[in-house]
């Protein structure tokens, strides 16, 4: 069979399992773009963990199947595409890789396998309040006390740090090197002393942001990965993986399956929104850019398989699915606005007792647009993924 | 009122001192993090006490005799403080309409109260499910009672009379004027993203008095009016989003450099710059339009209500992309403004209905 015969054999395999599978509450929340809770995210990982799917990306000798970026990627896309919550990416797509490509034979065995069944929820620690899109600026400090490291430090932005146990942290560990050659890549426990955690409420009213500070947190040293001063290599390898997974075409697809939906539930005049010229060619357009994109990621992952390098595929893919993702939310507010938007605050929360009086998703919707203007901002926003591309790829 | 109307300069520049005063003292970002972000008794006392509702009312009902541009500067104060008075409710809305529609009697008596802030009043025109900039609505009023549900109503908690939009067995447009404690009335409030509450009102034979209309081409005018001033808000926002944005890049360092040496950034700024100033120019001269009674005004509206709604939309966004992770938090004003210009847009037309209007009135 060829090998788009065999993607799409897959595809509906997973779309199967999918259908059977996810579990309805979880699915409905997903639609409607409502918030989860933790259970619901690890609920799901563990059935997809059981099928052997979770970390099938994996090398055969670490429990995974060994497969291709292309094949991971048209499995998350798709179940992405029918209600699937977002797979959270920390432990089996972030740190596990790092530590079976740069860990001793003790971490692997120690961390891999509570990982790889989401027994740990990872949270990533790399950005600080001076180190946003300057990571290298972070100032950290991870000071050697024997078998410790004792760790000194304030990090932001983590996402669902309040549901982590544990955290992977790029620390400075020599502050006289340049700073690139200075930072350590250190796995630390969540419940250590000296460690506490301030959530952030976010522009959706959701508290996933956090600050976590570090207050002279006795890490053992047995959690440093790789060598001490190389943190910044595992880092960028990491951030690779992340941006590559940031193209969310089957996400893509779901919102423009809901934008259809409001389309088809508002009229203006009389008529379905959905009829209309201008409307019409609007979607067009934003189709144009879903297909258009969807190639490029099929072009991308072949030539990743090829050998090339992944963080030039990985920073422009990140560019265009985050346009293309802000763009079609743009789109379902605009449309939700044209039908007499009732924007309801209440409407997030699945157990809100307050009838909802928008239309079914437009809250959730709503949410969607709010949080997706981070889609151009974290992972490198696209401004640097620009620059990267200019240097690195045009040579200017 | 009369629209020709207008402050001379003098009265206009005292004015303009005074609200911007009280504008300023009643901003506040934390109060927008709600929990509720209402209007306060205090706050709209003060805004009362200084006339600021006598503004567009006709000097014979204890009016200033202001015009929709002098409106619509007061808007511009509100959306650059994100204020939640609900002066668009009152001395916009209401006061047009009872202007326009009321009787010799009504008019006598409610005008006066709307100037001196002495009524609270909610405007009810949008149906469910409807782009709320055209007259066309579903309540039906019957004997003398309507019938109907009506969506997005703003301040209702806090308003003692509500005018409603409503159309009778003929299928005629007239305005019904109920009071809050009416039987048959039911109202379900619900937040905002923004903290602010609307509601839903369901009426149920609530008995009214009447407000005819004898040509809907006059509900349209008023709803038109009402376009440009929330235009004019979205244009104070604007610029409170811009001056803001613009004080961060100049702090907010990367690289051993302010972000605003970024020359892709400082490129976005202007651009935001740009815009700002664009919708400022379309819904000044839209103000003047219906002022002046120009005969392309309905096309001055439409270009300033779709203009300011893209352009806020395209500056309250980059503001945020500017401002990276910190634009997505609560705590951050930004994401206040980019609600409020949502908001905004979403009432008395859309940016699309607008340029489907503009395009029905191409030749
Ligand atoms: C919802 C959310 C979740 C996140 N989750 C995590 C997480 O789990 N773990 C984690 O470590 N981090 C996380 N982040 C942080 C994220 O990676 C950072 O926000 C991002 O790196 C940008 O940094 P900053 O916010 O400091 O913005 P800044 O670096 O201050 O950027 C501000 C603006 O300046 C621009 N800019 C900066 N430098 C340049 C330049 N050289 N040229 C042109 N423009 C430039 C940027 O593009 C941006 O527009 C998260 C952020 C958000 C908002």
């Amino acid at each position: 069979m060829s090998r788009s015969g065999e993607l799409a054999e897959f595809r509906k395999e997973v779309a199967d399992f999918c259908e059977s599978r996810l579990p309805e509450d979880i699915r409905r929340k997903v639609l409607l773009n409502q918030h989860l809770e933790k259970g619901d995210f690890v609920r799901w990982m563990r059935i997809l963990h059981e099928k052997g799917w979770l970390i099938a990306h994996w090398p055969e000798e670490y429990g995974g199947k060994d497969w291709p970026r292309l094949k991971r990627w048209v499995f998350e896309n798709e179940l992405y595409r029918l209600g699937s919550p977002w797979l959270a990416p920390f432990g089996v797509t972030y740190v596990g890789p790092v530590i079976y490509t740069f860990g001793t034979e003790a971490q692997k065995k120690r961390w891999l396998g509570p990982t790889a069944r989401h027994d740990i929820w990872w949270a990533q620690g790399y950005s600080e309040p001076n180190a946003g899109s300057d990571l290298a600026n972070l100032q950290t400090r991870a000071v050697r006390d024997g078998d410790h490291y004792i760790v000194t430090g304030h990090k932001i932005w983590t996402s669902m740090a309040q549901w982590a146990d544990m955290i992977f942290a790029l620390v400075r560990t020599d502050p006289d090197a340049k700073p690139q050659h200075g930072i350590s890549f250190l796995l630390i426990d969540l419940k250590s002393p000296g460690v506490s955690i301030r959530p952030i409420k976010s522009i959706n009213l959701v508290e996933d942001l956090n600050e976590v500070f570090f207050d002279a947190v006795r890490v053992p040293a047995d959690n440093l990965i790789g060598e001490e001063g190389r943190g910044w290599t595992y880092a960028k390898f990491l951030l690779d993986n992340e941006r590559l997974i940031s193209a969310e075409v089957g996400k893509a697809q779901r919102l423009m399956e809901q934008l259809r939906f409001f389309l088809r539930e508002t009229s203006a005049g009389g008529r379905p929104l959905i009829e209309m010229p201008s409307w019409r060619s609007r979607i067009a357009e934003l189709d144009l850019r879903l297909r258009s994109l969807v190639s490029l990621c099929n072009a991308m992952f072949a030539e990743l398989e090829a050998g090339d390098d992944p963080g030039l595929s990985a920073s422009m893919l990140k560019i265009e699915s985050a346009e293309l993702l802000q763009a079609i939310s743009g789109a379902q507010i605009d449309a939700l606005s044209e039908g007499g938007l009732s924007y309801q605050a209440e409407a997030l929360d699945p157990d809100s007792p307050v009838p909802h009086v928008a239309p079914e998703g437009a809250s959730g919707a709503l949410g969607e647009y709010l949080h997706g203007r981070v889609y151009s901002i974290w992972g490198g926003s696209s401004e640097i993924q620009k620059n990267i591309i200019a240097k690195a790829v045009l040579g200017l | 009122m009369k629209h020709e109307a207008n402050l001379d300069a003098e009265v206009r520049r005292l004015f303009a001192a005074t609200v911007e005063k009280l504008a300023k003292q009643h901003h506040s970002i934390e109060r927008c993090r709600g929990p509720r972000f209402e209007c306060s008794d205090e706050e709209w006392s003060a805004f009362a006490e200084q006339g600021v509702f006598a503004l567009g009312i006709d000097p014979e009902y204890g009016g200033l005799g202001g015009g929709i541009s002098d409106l619509a500067a007061v808007m511009r104060q509100i959306g650059y403080n994100l204020l939640a008075v609900p002066f668009f409710e009152n001395a916009v809305m209401a006061a047009l309409l009872v202007n326009r529609f009321g009787s010799a009697d009504l008019k006598e008596s409610l005008l006066p109260q709307i100037a001196e802030g002495s009524v609270r009043m909610a405007v009810a025109l949008r149906d469910p499910g409807t782009v709320g900039a055209d007259a066309n609505h579903r309540a039906q009023f019957a004997g003398d009672t309507i019938s109907g549900v009506k969506d997005q109503v703003m301040d209702a908690e806090n308003a003692s009379k509500f005018l409603v939009g409503a159309h009778d067995v003929d299928g005629k447009m007239v305005l019904g004027m109920i009071e809050r404690d009416s039987p048959g009335l039911s109202v379900q409030h619900y937040r905002l993203p923004d903290n602010r509450i609307a509601s839903r009102l369901t009426l149920d034979s609530v008995v009214a008095t009447i407000l005819a209309v004898p040509d809907p081409g006059d509900i349209q005018a008023i709803l038109d009016a009402g376009a440009v001033c929330l235009a004019s808000e979205t244009v104070g926002a604007m610029a409170a989003a811009n001056r803001i944005t613009l004080d961060y890049a100049k702090v907010r360092r990367q690289f051993g450099r302010p972000i605003g040496d970024f020359q892709v950034l400082q490129h976005r700024m202007v651009d935001m710059f740009i815009a700002e100033r664009r919708s400022r120019a379309v819904v000044d001269e839209a103000a003047a339009a219906l002022d002046n009674s120009l005969s392309d005004r309905t096309m001055a509206v439409s270009v300033a209500k779709a203009q300011a709604d893209k352009s806020g939309r395209f500056v309250a966004e980059s503001a945020i992309q500017i401002h990276g992770g910190m634009g997505l938090t609560d705590e951050c004003a930004i994401g206040h403004y980019l609600k409020r210009i949502l908001l905004n847009g979403s009432r008395h037309g859309t940016a699309a209905w607008h340029l489907n209007r503009l395009s029905l009135l191409q030749r």
